[in-house]
């Protein structure tokens, strides 16, 4: 005989005679008693909770799985513009709880000279096309233009560059090219970054369907130079353009420059982004706008590489090449943009440096 | 009017009892009643308290069977909802006990252990929170996620109560009270 036996052997008493009639008399007079109800077994919770936990567990798994082994493809490359289709539209208080990343340091001496009388007003029409694994892939969407223009943005003299293709236009500062005020216009958003000497205030206005979702998000950052020389806008390719026009590239030359990116997103993206610019060689390139005698410029962006052919007399981007052939075996398809200079028309063309 | 028995088949019936008839609760009460006392008994530790709880569970019980899920062993969830009454009424009581003053406590209910002999003397003379998890171990069968449940405590809790009961219950049967 067990333990358990014994106790269960321990005599009760039993109930007095009367109990059912005091229950029925209780019932009839309308006592009411609300007694706790367990709804579910506990066993059936637990087999919920193991359940639950088991496919938590292989959740977790097939999600380290996938980002252990997949590698990052060309989607993962689109400019940020493309990740406002399917980003989730958290308010930014909660982005603010957030972690921002942190900006990468540059790699060079930050451009601090530049020749900015070399820049010229103008119109450079480019073409792209992508070529995957070998075979032609797309043209890009058609030529692109880029028209810089002079005009002035509060009392002081601008760069307008704008691209109607882009819907966007950047205001930049003639004298340290440092942009002032960036906008872009598109189908479900606007973007406003207002430029100080050291710091951005960004205005971004999203209005996904319905209705109720839009909100608009603000948000302000101190910029990582301190306003010592340029700054591109992530937004803009073309506040590079306008750049390489300015520099004073020469063999062995390096330097680099920070590009911002958002501000309200910071929590997505880094605010900023170092790029590292150097010159690897010269090269005469023929492009459909013709032939050119070129620097040939590196461009780091985190592990991000491409490559700038610019006219070494006129300073202008003639072409552009990114290619995911770094030899490192991350991509899964080997792909390579290239922008080429098809037309353009200048006013008046710089002077040779 | 002749009551539809009620049992482990329970179906018909239910409907009966959730309707309030006298008889149908006659019947349940015939099935069940003794088994459930000696639950209430043995986690209250008075025939009062004990007879205070049936009659509440089965007063309470038409309105609680329209939340019965038919899920399961009908008298295990009859035995879960009465230890739920009874540890209601053990909290109930101790809450007393604490307003009391110390001269009350010889007043309580609880008879001497020189009244009773052996092991059921010793279980007596267990706190009630250690005598809870003990009845619904080791007399009732629950599982300590399901006493855990039931008094509101982790699991890890039922089993160190556990422990603590069956230390205690062995030294009061060593020192020979």
């Amino acid at each position: 005989m067990t333990w358990q036996d014994e106790l269960r052997k321990i005599p009760a008493p039993e109930p007095s005679q009367d109990l059912l009639e005091r229950i029925l008399a209780s019932r009839a007079a309308g006592r009411r008693v609300v007694l706790r109800v367990p709804a579910r077994s506990v066993g059936s919770r637990r087999t919920v909770r193991y359940t639950a936990a088991a496919a938590t567990l292989a959740g977790v798994a097939w999600l380290g799985w996938t980002v252990l082994t997949t590698r990052p493809g060309v989607e993962s490359e689109l400019p940020p513009v493309w990740a406002i289709g399917g980003m989730p539209f958290i308010p930014s208080t909660a982005f603010g709880q957030e972690r921002v990343p942190p900006t990468r340091s540059p790699r060079y001496p930050l451009i601090a000279q530049i020749q900015e009388t070399r820049v010229r007003a103008g119109r450079w029409t480019y073409e792209g096309s992508t070529i995957a694994d070998g075979v032609f892939t797309t043209s890009q969407g058609g030529p692109r233009t880029i028209v810089l223009a002079a005009g002035n943005f509060e009392g002081r003299p601008a760069w307008i560059v704008t691209s109607p293709e882009m819907l966007d236009t950047v205001l930049v500062d003639q004298s340290t090219l440092r942009p002032l005020r960036y906008e872009r216009h598109m189908r479900r958003a606007d973007l406003v970054q207002q430029y100080s000497r050291d710091s951005i205030a960004e205005t971004l206005y999203l209005a996904p369907p319905p209705k109720e979702r839009e909100r608009t998000l603000r948000g302000a950052t101190v910029t990582p130079d301190s306003g010592i020389g340029p700054m591109l806008v992530s937004w803009s390719p073309h506040s590079l353009d306008v750049l390489v026009q300015a520099l004073p590239l020469s063999r062995a030359w390096r330097g680099s420059v920070y590009s911002a990116n958002w501000v309200t997103m910071a929590t997505r993206f880094p605010m900023f982004t170092a790029l590292d610019l150097r010159v690897t060689g010269s090269e005469h390139i023929t492009v459909p706008a013709g032939t050119f005698d070129c620097w040939r410029v590196e461009v780091r962006e985190g592990d991000d590489k491409s490559m700038l052919w610019v006219s070494k007399d006129r300073g202008w981007l003639v072409m552009k090449r990114r290619t995911s052939s770094d030899g490192s075996g991350k991509w899964r398809t080997e792909w390579l943009h290239e922008t080429r200079l098809v037309a353009f028309d200048t006013l008046t063309t710089p002077p040779a440096p | 009017m002749s009551a539809a028995p009620v049992g482990e088949g329970f179906g018909a019936s239910v409907d009966a009892v959730r309707a309030g008839s006298p008889d149908a609760l006659a019947a349940l009460y015939g099935e069940y009643g003794r088994a459930l006392y000696r639950l209430a008994y043995r986690l209250t530790g008075t025939r009062e308290d004990a007879e205070d709880v049936v009659h509440d569970v089965f007063v309470g019980l038409p309105e609680a069977l329209g939340r019965y899920e038919e899920r399961g062993r009908f008298a295990s969830w009859l035995k879960r909802v009465t230890a739920r009454v009874a540890l209601m009424r053990l909290r109930a009581r101790n809450r007393r006990r604490e307003v009391a003053l110390d001269s009350a406590a010889g007043e309580t209910e609880q008879p001497a252990p020189s009244e009773r002999d052996g092991l059921e003397a010793a279980v007596n003379t267990l706190p009630d929170h250690l005598r809870a998890v003990l009845v619904l171990k080791e007399i009732e069968g629950y599982a300590h996620a399901e006493i855990a449940e039931l008094l509101g405590i982790s699991e890890g809790a039922s089993r160190v109560r556990l422990t603590r009961a069956l230390k205690r219950l062995r030294n009061e049967l060593e020192s020979g009270r």
